[in-house]
């Protein structure tokens, strides 16, 4: 954590000057050192990168340059919008995905099989954002069925949603259908079967909990993905959350946000893969004891 | 996904025979229906890149601005002079969607061999010598897969400015992780195996063992991997461009045509829809050219 | 108990006093979108227009610039300057109160001074511009500047947004800036941090009948297709920053109108005498006029712009003081001309030069650097365009990342040429790279000179000189595009991209 806290201090230092970049253009140099020294820009870069860890190990991630305001303040104030839209794609990539990824697997071959594959192919190759505009034209301009941008009621959730979970229900379709094809040929199945149990007796008892495995596993790094992915689906749909924060903020070259939404994301996503571990242990006893 | 096909693989590595025997390799593709479309999907925008001087109609920043905005040939107001229609500045689109595979497949070619380079090259030092070189290249490898890979790209991007180099350099390195970590593993595992320890104990030094042991055993699951990260790379490389973030907004590439055709998108969605449809076939290609590659070069490994 | 009552009977009195006055009650709800999510609201911080824009409704100044671009009486009723043009003396109104009960006194003037100079402050330097700020009653206030200042008054209206002394002072600017409290027609609500701004009608404002809404609704929406998208729906009732290509589809639209108006912002090709530009052709003054001669302003207008901008001449464009069609031709397209001075100045094949460019900055400046690259081939100049992202284009003072040519605009919202020439010409400041003392000094002489008159004789004179020895390559004025659905009414954009939305209505 400490590495990422160092690589990206220096990283987005790289990326140019605020200073210019936030001021007006008609700021005069004077002002210019003025607001660089009232920012404390113009410390030796050691003394700030001093700074930035010790407020970093108390939860204090900086000062936005542009907006003047404590980073985890801004940074609080957009999570709620990102993780909705997250847990709405997820939510959407599982509705879709499982039920899909289930009965392909169930019934190899079949046009339901198909489809599934199909749907897992298309979740791959689909770029979220070209799908994120193609919507917007068709539902939202052409039908009027649904909000075009913004976070306003839960319909203006549907969109964005949709695109961003879109690639992770690609994913999620084709692993649970490999997953139920091994499932079911392995050997207990098989036993199962053949002890005479109905078939969908063998599917919700022993399919099921043993296929949840690997799509939990799974869920966590959709998730981690669907952080990053959001960047493009919140500037597509002017969805308010991390993702616009920081485009806005790398472009402003306003290295403390970025930093901190750099920082903050990744944070995140360490928090998750332990969520997700610990959900294993739940869900399968026996990887507790290892 | 054959089940016949992996079997015959492996009866082949064990009989001696080099895996990668081109007429080998080429009948199992032709046996596996997916495999061949993937197969097919990849060559064809392959030689459109290769030939896209002879293929396009026009060239790629070739355009007269009387025929700005033209529809597709099929609907009102099109022309057949140009299939797809025209983007603002009276360029064919056609034609540069047909150059823009030259882009993506630089970065996704060029991007994967240099991730796969830098990886194999830490993951064997690292694996082999262990010690600080390792604890180096581990914490390195940690440090990138710790923060969210799209957003290390944007902000590396942002970092390095738009240049076609830069572009590969970002996705060069930023993949590399994976393969550091793959190698890294199998240097480890196969070091433990008794053959390999004894060659070790009896003085061959890493010249000897590398080539002879641990390649040969690593390049089957690299060559699997690189082909999802070009998949990837050429993927995350369009929305670059879309961000206003990838290659110089003059070259033609997907992503950049992408970004433009979004400022027109609700009322010319032509600009937007054909180059999203080639970023879709070249990503399906490759992936289900890597799909078949893996099931049959190593049955047994996970869907990732 | 007598206490409610008394409040009650307040309130009763209140609303009998101002049933009558507002003849046309406030109604209805605007929604607007803004382009960024704006910086702060708080005056001095307003680092850019959409943010200025949002910021205004909230807040006055002493004076204003009505839609005729003249300086009229704000919240203070007349000012007197005297003779050495140094010291102005401003009679305020007495009938003002902020949205949090303050009442509006000398005293707000020294505080909105005071915070405004704040060196955290984007615009801190408007402040600087006066040397004191004293009480002399009550409603009367004295401000003095160190030199007379040609435009002062202008800068008054524009940055100095009236702000509450006890509030300020109590909460700070940073605490302000989250809940601010003007004078001004509207106020504020709330703020969803990247997604919007609401306020409401200041049921207690000074202006008579104003404003004409109830609620005022900003939604940030950064990208223009998005906005389009979203005026097309109906979504939102003011899309601003489209362009021409965008709108052309929307004239059949009859549920949305379009607004259109010249842009007070010069786009242009600056040169180095500096830096990379020491030693380059560009040093000969015939190479430079050989440069606006080759390039096809008019040829970029038609074909990238749709024919929707106006050819540049000079630094002064349309609309501001001192502008004058008949003298202020731009530059033909004669390429003969140009490569003949070319040749003169001894570059008969011409020669190579790197030309930086903010990919993406601004509406179609990709294609028109890529159009400058091919216009100038023509006369046999080999122009190498660089793009650059905004951050590193910007990030370095005297476009340091770039070569010895660039592409930028300068805008300006007072009406006169003069901020974009003291930011491009005279030495010493971040953006200048071309030195020339001559420049310096007539500036110098229109900054310092109250008279109009008289400052438009300058601009005319500095008009003759950047045209004979030029500075640039001067390009075009664009036009700015933008739509409203057709229940808005009174909407009045100004050229430098500023609206007020006090007086805009709806219907429903």
């Amino acid at each position: 954590m400490i590495g990422v806290l160092v690589l990206v201090f220096f990283m987005v230092r790289l990326t140019g000057d605020p200073v210019s970049l936030i001021l007006p253009v008609t700021a005069p140099i004077e002002q210019r050192e003025q607001f660089r020294e009232a920012m404390g820009l113009n410390r030796p870069l050691l003394t700030q990168f001093s700074d930035f860890m010790l407020g970093a190990a108390q939860g204090d991630l900086g000062r936005s340059l542009r907006l003047r305001q404590p980073n985890v303040g801004l940074i609080l104030q957009r999570l709620p919008a990102t993780i909705e839209l997250a847990f709405a794609a997820l939510l959407f990539a599982i509705v879709v995905a499982v039920p899909l990824g289930l009965a392909g697997g169930m019934n190899p071959g079949t046009w339901m099989d198909g489809l599934a594959r199909a749907v897992g192919l298309a979740g791959q190759s689909v770029p979220n954002y070209w799908l994120g505009m193609l919507l917007i034209v068709f539902f939202a301009v052409e039908l009027r069925w649904l909000p075009s941008f913004g976070r306003d009621t839960l319909l203006s959730l549907v969109l964005p949603a949709v695109s961003l979970g879109f690639a992770g229900m690609g994913q999620l379709v084709r692993l649970t259908r490999s997953a139920v094809l091994e499932v079911r040929s392995s050997d207990f199945i098989r036993t199962a079967r053949s002890k005479g149990l109905q078939r969908s007796r063998v599917s919700s008892k022993h399919v099921l909990p043993n296929v949840a495995i690997p799509i939990i596993s799974v869920l966590g790094i959709q998730f981690t993905y669907l952080l990053g992915g959001s960047v493009y689906i919140e500037v597509v749909f002017a969805w308010p959350g991390l993702g616009t924060l920081l485009e806005s903020a790398i472009r402003d070259s306003d290295f403390p946000l970025v930093q901190a939404v750099t920082i903050f994301i990744s944070l995140f996503a360490i928090l998750i893969h332990l969520l997700t571990d610990l959900l294993y242990g739940v869900i399968d006893p026996r990887l507790r004891l290892s | 996904m054959s089940a016949a096909g992996p079997a015959t693989v492996r009866d082949a590595l064990s009989s001696g025979e080099g895996l990668f025997h081109p007429r080998r390799l080429l009948r199992f593709l032709l046996n596996d229906a997916s495999g061949m479309v993937g197969l097919s999907l990849v060559l064809l925008v392959a030689i459109c890149a290769v030939f896209a001087p002879y293929i396009a109609p026009y060239g790629p920043n070739e355009g007269a601005l009387l025929e700005a905005r033209l529809p597709p040939a099929w609907q009102e107001g099109g022309s057949t002079a140009h299939l797809i229609g025209t983007d603002q500045l009276g360029q064919d689109l056609f034609s540069r969607m047909i150059y823009g595979s030259r882009v993506s497949l630089l970065v996704g070619v060029l991007g994967a061999l240099m991730a796969v380079a830098i990886g194999v090259t830490l993951g064997l030092l690292a694996g082999f010598y262990g010690g600080w070189t390792d604890t180096v290249v581990t914490s390195f490898t940690n440090l990138l897969l710790s923060i969210p890979y799209l957003v290390l790209v944007i902000v590396i991007a942002t970092i390095l400015g738009r240049s076609l180099t830069n572009v590969i350099l970002l996705f060069g390195v930023t993949s590399s992780p994976v393969f550091i970590r793959v190698t890294r593993g199998e240097v480890l595992r196969i070091r433990r195996l008794a053959y390999v320890e004894a060659a070790l104990g009896l003085g061959a030094g890493a010249g000897r063992i590398i080539p002879r042991h641990i390649l040969p055993n690593i390049i089957g699951p690299l060559a699997t991997l690189a082909t999802f990260e070009m998949s990837a790379m050429i993927f995350y490389e369009s929305g670059l461009g879309f961000l206003g973030l990838s290659v110089p907004p003059d070259v033609p590439s997907w992503g950049n045509m992408l970004a433009l055709g979004r400022r027109f998108l609700t009322i010319y969605p032509w600009m937007a829809i054909y180059p999203g449809i080639a970023i879709a076939i070249t990503t399906l290609g490759i992936n289900l050219l890597g799909d078949w590659l893996r099931d049959t070069i190593d049955p047994r490994a996970e869907e990732r | 108990m007598s206490r409610f009552l008394k409040r009650l009977t307040v309130l009763v009195l209140f609303s009998m006093l101002a049933a009558p006055l507002s003849a046309q009650e406030a109604s209805g709800e605007l929604v607007v979108s803004l382009s960024s999510d704006p910086t702060s609201l708080f005056m001095p911080r307003t680092a850019d227009r959409t943010a200025a824009n949002t910021a205004w409704s909230l807040y006055n100044s002493l004076v204003w610039i009505n839609d005729d671009l003249e300086i009229v009486p704000a919240l203070a009723t007349s000012w007197e300057i005297t003779d050495d043009g140094t010291e102005y003396v401003f009679e305020l109104r007495d009938d003002v109160t902020f949205h949090n009960g303050e009442k509006f006194t000398a005293e707000s003037v020294v505080a909105t001074w005071e915070t405004g100079m704040d060196p955290s402050n984007d615009y801190a330097n408007a402040f600087e511009e006066a040397d004191s700020v004293e009480v002399i009653d009550d409603y009367t206030v004295r401000i003095t500047t160190p030199e007379p200042n040609a435009t002062f008054l202008t800068r008054l209206a524009t940055f100095w947004g009236m702000v509450p002394p006890e509030y300020i002072r109590e909460v700070g600017i940073d605490a302000f800036a989250q809940e601010p409290v003007g004078t001004g027609p509207f106020r504020f609500v709330s703020r969803a941090a990247g997604d919007r701004v609401v306020m409401e009608a200041n049921p207690d404002y000074w202006e008579e009948g104003l404003p004409r809404v109830e609620r005022l609704v900003y939604r940030v929406i950064p990208d223009a297709s998005t906005r389009l998208a979203a005026i097309q729906t109906g979504e939102i009732d003011i899309a601003n920053r489209l362009t021409f290509d965008q709108v052309r589809t929307l004239e059949s639209n009859d549920d949305i109108e379009l607004v259109s108006y010249l842009n007070d912002r010069a786009y242009y090709v600056g040169f180095k005498n500096v830096g990379a530009g020491e030693g380059t052709p560009l040093e000969d003054r015939r190479v430079r006029q050989a440069l606006n001669y080759g390039t096809d302003r008019f040829g970029i207008i038609a074909a990238i712009f749709s024919g929707q901008a106006e050819p540049l001449a000079s630094f002064i464009v349309q609309g501001n003081l001192g502008y004058d069609a008949e003298m202020m031709q731009p530059y033909p397209y004669d390429p003969e001309r140009a490569m003949e001075l070319l040749a003169e100045a001894g570059y008969p094949d011409g020669f190579q030069i790197a030309m930086g460019c903010p990919a993406d900055g601004y509406v179609n400046i990709n294609e028109v650097c890529l159009a400058l690259q091919r216009s100038l081939a023509q006369i046999g100049v080999e122009v190498n365009v660089d793009f650059r992202t905004t951050n590193s284009f910007w990030s370095e003072p005297n476009y340091g990342v770039t070569g010895p040519m660039y592409v930028d605009s300068w805008s300006s919202e007072i009406g006169e040429a003069l901020p974009r020439l003291q930011g491009a010409l005279i030495p010493g400041n971040y953006y200048n790279t071309w030195e020339d003392e001559r420049f310096a000094d007539l500036i110098a002489e229109i900054e310092e000179t109250v008279d109009r008159e008289a400052r438009a004789a300058l601009y005319q004179e500095m008009h003759e000189l950047m045209t004979e020895d030029p500075p640039f390559i001067y390009l075009y004025q664009p036009m700015i595009f933008e739509a409203t659905t057709s229940r808005v009414k009174g909407y009045n954009p100004r050229p430098a991209e500023e609206y007020f939305l006090k007086s805009v209505s709806v219907t429903n």
